[in-house]
């Protein structure tokens, strides 16, 4: 009786063979962490996995951590509904950043030696500035584990008609034990295991969906024709004007918006993706890492938009097309679904257990990869500095295994306060703009601008995220005012993320330098090792060209620019 | 064995595991298809043996007991 309960309504029956796939992951996953928990005895064991990770491992977990809701369901689904400019979130939004990274921000955060994001600013910066940026990113990172078990039960219930309380209870409870036990060593090893399997099961769909519609040529031809349009298959071209492409955005957005502001600020500056890095043995492997982060990232448009235009080219002609969250009636699909539906179109029992398991490694790694951070973030910046400033390294790793069953606990509150959003892809932007682009300000001002000071870098983060929310609030209470945000009258509400993280990034940096200007700045002695010209890079002269982390980071970059040639 | 857990050979017999499976399922669907599209192209099948091989390849180039043999 509860069984069937529990398995009232879904798209497909799930095969015994799907069901042991799914079964041999989760023990995969829990086995992981229980061969890792002897290897955990000191906090920096649990919290940056004793510093001895290679840059491939790194790198992998680098990506995999960001690999969850996001970038398996919603932008699968962003793909059906904006076509290929849904792919510049792949491209432009995360690998010139992710070069930026490896070639000029890692060695500030690496030589420092600082445990996280918000120690970093601690160093640079004092106390201030560091609990103001702990405190909200701590809330930030259990918002968005929230919305990854939501996502993820999402899918399990319209996929599989399993309950969503059911789904939250296993997944986060399987994430808390793996975390707890094996710190961030487990986590990030998780991350490598679930990134080849998310490639392993997802991967179904952009080969037999360029089959059936016969290749690119045949696949745009389908689009064409169920479109009757070609914005659908175009990246910067239609980018002139707001009404000339599908999602209602300027070029200008896309570049100062998402790629120098938003993509720059998450990859360099959430602490969620930077933890993994600091986890690295040696400055040249954390420096490979995000380069090598930054040709997986080019390639994963593969088994995400791809499937979204597959989506757009054969869904119509098997009867189904898709709308929006809000608008689907009884028996409607909607864009999210897009994902799920193909893979049920083309995978037979086997391979379906092994595309749900990669959807599900997707969240866990996204969720992991929050909870890990979270707790790091609570036990460094939180705790030591402002509950128990003599706390020992065992007090710091029992509160790091505590916090990260906190952690969880608390995701699992905001996962069933994300079901209140008629839109997640609203709530992550909003989150973003609000804690992540404010902060790329202070961060990049610090490590490049020695002039920056500490009063100046809390009142300008203070005043970013304080613009950021209002600016926010405002476009709620008066739609209108998106016009004045996005400079145009047929912006549409995508674009107004992008430009709110281009000002509030832009009222950080002016508060920054204007109360800097008026405050006395930190002695040259107390800057060595983090700011740009008191930092010595000891490394880089010791590779020959091919192994220098410059030579990858130039390569990634001409492929990128080829990239955006090739689907101008 | 090596003093550090090696991932890559976890992972590897992990994708042998699953290409075990899968290729196993591929002979059988080979005679009776599932109703999916594209049936014909046998794609649990391929994806099987893919798995195997690449997961075989990563338990040998891995395999964390012969690199204790090698440092003795």
């Amino acid at each position: 009786m509860i069984i069937a309960a529990l398995f009232a309504t879904r798209l497909t029956p799930l095969h015994w063979l799907d069901t042991t796939v799914i079964i041999i992951y989760f023990a995969a996953v829990l086995g992981l962490g229980f061969l890792l928990r002897k290897q955990t005895h000191t906090s920096e064991d649990f919290f940056l996995a004793g510093r001895e990770m290679s840059a491939w491992v790194a790198g992998i977990s680098f990506l995999a951590a960001n690999m969850g809701a996001l970038e398996l369901m919603g932008w699968a689904a962003a793909a059906y509904q904006y076509g290929l400019l849904a792919a510049h979130w792949y491209w432009i939004g995360a690998v010139p950043a992710m070069l930026f990274l490896g070639l000029v921000m890692m060695p500030f955060y690496y030589i420092s030696r600082s445990h996280s994001v918000p120690g970093y600013l601690k160093l640079r910066f004092g106390e201030p500035t560091r609990a103001l940026c702990a405190i909200s990113f701590a809330g930030m990172t259990v918002l968005m584990s929230g919305i990854n078990m939501f996502a993820m039960a999402k899918v399990m219930q319209v996929v599989l008609g399993w309950n969503m309380n059911f789904s939250i209870l296993v997944s986060s409870l399987t994430v808390a034990v793996y975390v707890t036990m094996g710190g961030l060593r487990s986590a990030i090893l998780n991350e490598v295991l679930q990134f080849f399997l998310i490639w392993a099961g997802a991967l179904v769909v952009p080969i037999l969906g360029l089959i059936e519609t016969g290749g690119w040529s045949g696949l745009k031809a389908r689009i064409l024709a169920n479109t009757a349009s070609d914005k659908y298959l175009h990246l910067w071209s239609t980018l002139g004007h707001f009404r000339s492409n599908s999602m209602g955005i300027h070029w200008t957005g896309i570049v100062f918006g998402l790629g120098f502001v938003g993509g720059l600020g998450y990859w360099t500056t959430d602490f969620l993706v930077v933890q993994r890095l600091l986890s690295a043995k040696d400055l040249r492997s954390a420096r490979m890492a995000p380069i090598i982060g930054a040709w997986f990232k080019m390639a994963v448009p593969l088994i995400v938009i791809l499937p979204g235009l597959i989506g757009l080219a054969v869904l119509p002609g098997a009867g189904l097309s898709l709308v929006g969250e809000g608008a689907a009636n009884a028996g409607q699909h909607t864009y999210n679904e897009v994902l799920p539906l193909l893979l049920i179109r083309y995978a037979g029992p086997g391979l379906l257990g092994l595309g749900i398991t990669a959807l599900i490694a997707g969240f866990m790694s996204g969720m992991a990869g929050n909870v890990s951070a979270f707790s790091a973030v609570w036990t460094y910046d939180i705790y030591r500095p402002l509950m128990k400033l003599r706390a020992t390294d065992h007090d710091l790793l029992s509160v790091g295994r505590w916090s990260t069953v906190l952690g969880v606990l608390v995701s699992i509150g905001t996962a069933y306060f994300a079901m209140h959003f008629s839109s997640i892809m609203d709530y992550v932007q909003a989150l973003f703009s609000f804690f992540v682009t404010p902060l790329f300000g202070t961060v990049i001002l610090g490590m490049l601008w020695k002039r920056a000071t500490g009063p100046g870098a809390f009142w300008g983060l203070f005043a970013g995220m304080g613009s950021s929310i209002a600016m926010w609030a405002w476009v709620q209470i008066q739609p209108s005012a998106l016009q004045i945000m996005a400079l145009s009258n047929d912006a549409q509400p995508m674009a107004e993320n992008l430009y709110r993280m281009l000002w509030s990034w832009l009222v950080c940096l002016i508060v920054t330098i204007g109360v800097s200007l008026f405050t006395r700045p930190a002695p040259a002695e107390e800057l060595a090792g983090l700011v740009y010209g008191y930092t010595a890079d000891p490394e880089q002269k010791k590779y020959p060209l091919v192994q220098q982390p410059v030579f990858w980071a130039v390569s990634a970059a001409l492929v990128f620019l080829w990239l955006q040639w090739l689907f101008r | 064995m090596r003093k550090h857990f090696e991932v890559w050979f976890y992972i590897g017999a992990m994708l042998s595991l699953y290409g075990v499976l899968l290729t196993g399922a591929g002979m059988y669907q080979w005679k009776h298809p599932p109703p999916t599209v594209l049936a014909n192209e046998h794609a649990v099948f391929w994806a099987g043996t893919a798995l195997l091989s690449i997961g075989l390849a990563y338990v040998v180039a891995f395999w964390p007991w012969r690199k204790a043999k090698g440092h003795h």
